[in-house]
């Protein structure tokens, strides 16, 4: 216990040193904390998006691909073929097949190219989609043109509506019930997405596109198709086998039909692939850093030694060990150390609280990360104190004496 | 009496790849208990060399150091760390008390590096002080002492183990003649109550005069 209290008094002496010695590990410690948490917090916020919508999700694409003549085709899939999966196979219980196609708009003047999707009420549950203004598409509306705006579109569209002279601008924020034109067709807004629609497994981002009834869309697009379909997957069923079954289910009625379909839980298991492999390389950066900081220690650590040569002697002199002497050493570097990676934690914290404000992602404290920071402070505080402290205890008491 | 550090045939030879320096020359030494002795020569004469191989703080070319009965050269680095604890004090020329501890902390430290408790060894250091005159300045930092007391604090962290010997390289060689008359009568008057042998090495032979049996080192011989 003395040792400790001995370790106090000499860190406390020699201040300049001490402070010296615990920049390295504050910076090493602070970079491998913040690093670690960030990445963390990274990976949890992508990872919400597909967590909020459920891990049971499939996304069918249908591609491209080259026929016999050399000509790139995509077969067609039937709607009612697409709507009955969950009644022909084992592995889903609810799909959304929908279709997109790029077009011009005119709201009030205003011309902009948005991609429209034609889709079912299905899609609306799946991707639990809720309105700020008017309803969503409902089967009822059949082959109507109605049409939901994304929320970004919305907000495009009322940035619009400001820029057209008085009288002929209606300054009425809301957008229901209002007319829009898309290509040569006129649709009527009933309903504005919440803002914020998880893009999760979709290949789209729903705030910006304008959703429309799959019937009208299939009347309305020229040489519209089903081109994608979201489903999800019956309760703990391997997507593996879903993959498998929604393929043979295709296979006889739509022949040469190419098929991408991700599922929401291999996006998770890639997207973690990919965190780790940056916590392992920010891991190493902050390794780098910690290196560098644990060198300062032992640097000082070793300046500490040359310079308390008599201190070592006289203790010798006065009967103490060399493991005494090599046991005070270390107790000072490690204690330097974890006084510096409690610093660092504290610093960590901090440039991780900075960095969550600045990208508006929740602030949460890495328990893991905090013990990491306290362990590997003091092994590092340990590791290179080791050197100097058995420089310190292998100092001959006379040369030591002499050193005066 | 019996003998409490005894030396036979000691040989300290330099070498240093070149050339080879014999400082000391079949040196046979005896200090019986409670003996005051004092050790002269001219500087270079292998005085303090002679002191820090009684100590078994170097290690002889040749020959034995008993301490207390025991050769100290015969025993690993930490059983002679532990009997030279038990066994044995040092002062030297310059006090060399650690800075960053109070003279009670500085005092107490040989019983700590013994293993006493902190409660049992600043008691025990607490007295020593007390006796050497320094009861009210416990609590300062070597640097706010005056030159004598901090070899009067010295004294003290050489003698609050109770040792059987005291090693003493020059105790007065850095104080003025008051002061260091001062020193010398705390170094006598606790080797009296103490029964403390005293080997003192000085070349101040005003000083060696006042000790049982003075020997001269000359040229490395007795």
């Amino acid at each position: 216990m003395w040792h400790l209290r001995e370790a106090i008094r000499s860190l406390y002496a020699s201040k300049q040193r001490t402070v010296l010695a615990l920049i390295g590990i504050v910076i090493g410690i602070g970079a491998v904390i913040a690093m670690m948490t960030i990445t963390q917090i990274a990976q949890e916020q992508a990872l919400s998006e597909f967590k909020a919508l459920g891990t049971d999700l499939l996304n069918i694409s249908s591609i491209f691909h080259e026929s016999e003549n050399g000509q790139l085709e995509m077969p067609k899939i039937k709607l009612d073929d697409a709507l009955a999966l969950p009644q022909k196979t084992t592995t889903l219980q609810r799909v959304a097949p929908f279709i997109s196609d790029g077009h011009f708009i005119n709201f009030q003047g205003a011309i902009d190219y948005v991609n429209i999707l034609g889709v079912t009420d299905e899609y609306n549950y799946l991707n639990k989609l809720t309105t700020s203004q008017g309803r969503l598409l409902t089967p009822l509306d059949k082959q109507h043109y109605f049409c939901v705006l994304g929320a970004d579109i919305a907000q495009q569209l009322l940035s619009a509506e400001k820029t057209v002279p008085w009288p002929f601008n209606r300054q009425s924020p809301v957008l229901v019930g209002q007319r829009l034109k898309i290509g040569d067709k006129l649709f009527t807004i009933i309903g504005v997405l919440k803002p914020g629609v998880s893009q999760s497994i979709l290949p789209y981002q729903t705030d910006q596109t304008i959703l429309i009834p799959i019937k009208t869309a299939l009347r309305f697009f020229d040489n519209a198709e089903i081109n994608n379909i979201i489903a999800r997957m019956k309760p703990d069923v391997d997507y593996h086998l879903a993959i498998e079954e929604i393929k043979t289910y295709f296979r006889p009625r739509v022949p040469d039909l190419q098929l991408i379909i991700t599922a929401a839980e291999d996006i998770i298991e890639h997207i973690e692939k990919q965190m780790q492999l940056f916590a392992l390389l920010s891991g190493a950066v902050g390794s780098i850093a910690l290196l560098v900081g644990g060198i300062g220690v032992m640097n000082v650590m070793l300046a500490s030694v040359t310079e308390r040569k008599v201190e070592i002697g006289i203790r010798r002199a006065l009967g103490a060990k060399r493991s005494d002497i090599q046991l005070q050493f270390l107790s000072e570097s490690i204690l330097l150390s974890l006084v510096g990676g409690c610093i660092g934690i504290l610093l960590g914290m901090a440039i991780t609280y900075a960095v969550s404000q600045y990208n508006a992602w929740p602030f949460i404290v890495s328990y893991p990360a905090l013990l990491l920071g306290v362990g590997v402070s003091s092994i590092v505080g340990a590791f290179f104190g080791f050197y100097p402290a058995y420089q310190a205890a292998q100092s001959d008491p006379i040369t030591a004496l002499r050193a005066k | 009496m019996n003998n409490v550090l005894f030396c036979e045939n000691l040989q300290k030879t330099f070498d240093d790849g070149h050339l080879k320096v014999e400082v000391l020359k079949n040196v046979n030494l005896t200090v019986k208990q409670g003996e005051r002795l004092a050790i002269v020569g001219q500087s270079g004469s292998g005085k303090s060399t002679l002191l820090h191989l009684l100590g078994g703080l170097d290690k002889p070319t040749n020959g034995t150091v008993q301490v207390a009965g025991k050769d100290i050269y015969q025993m690993d680095a930490a059983q002679a760390g532990r009997w030279r604890n038990q066994h044995l004090g040092f002062v030297y020329q310059f006090h060399h008390l650690l800075a960053e501890f109070t003279a009670l902390e500085n005092v107490s430290m040989p019983l700590l590096i013994r293993g006493l408790s902190v409660k049992q060894a600043q008691a025990r250091a607490a007295d020593l002080l007390a006796q050497v005159g320094l009861a009210q300045r416990m609590a300062h930092k070597p640097s706010e002492l005056s030159g004598g007391e901090r070899q009067r604090a010295a004294i003290a962290r050489a003698l609050v183990t109770e040792p059987q010997c005291l090693l003493a390289d020059e105790p007065t060689g850095n104080l003025d003649g008051k002061t260091a008359q001062q020193v010398y009568e705390t170094l006598l008057a606790l080797n009296q109550k103490m029964h403390t042998s005293l080997v003192i090495v000085t070349h101040d032979m005003g000083l060696a005069q006042k000790m049982d049996k003075i020997v001269q080192l000359n040229n490395g011989c007795l």
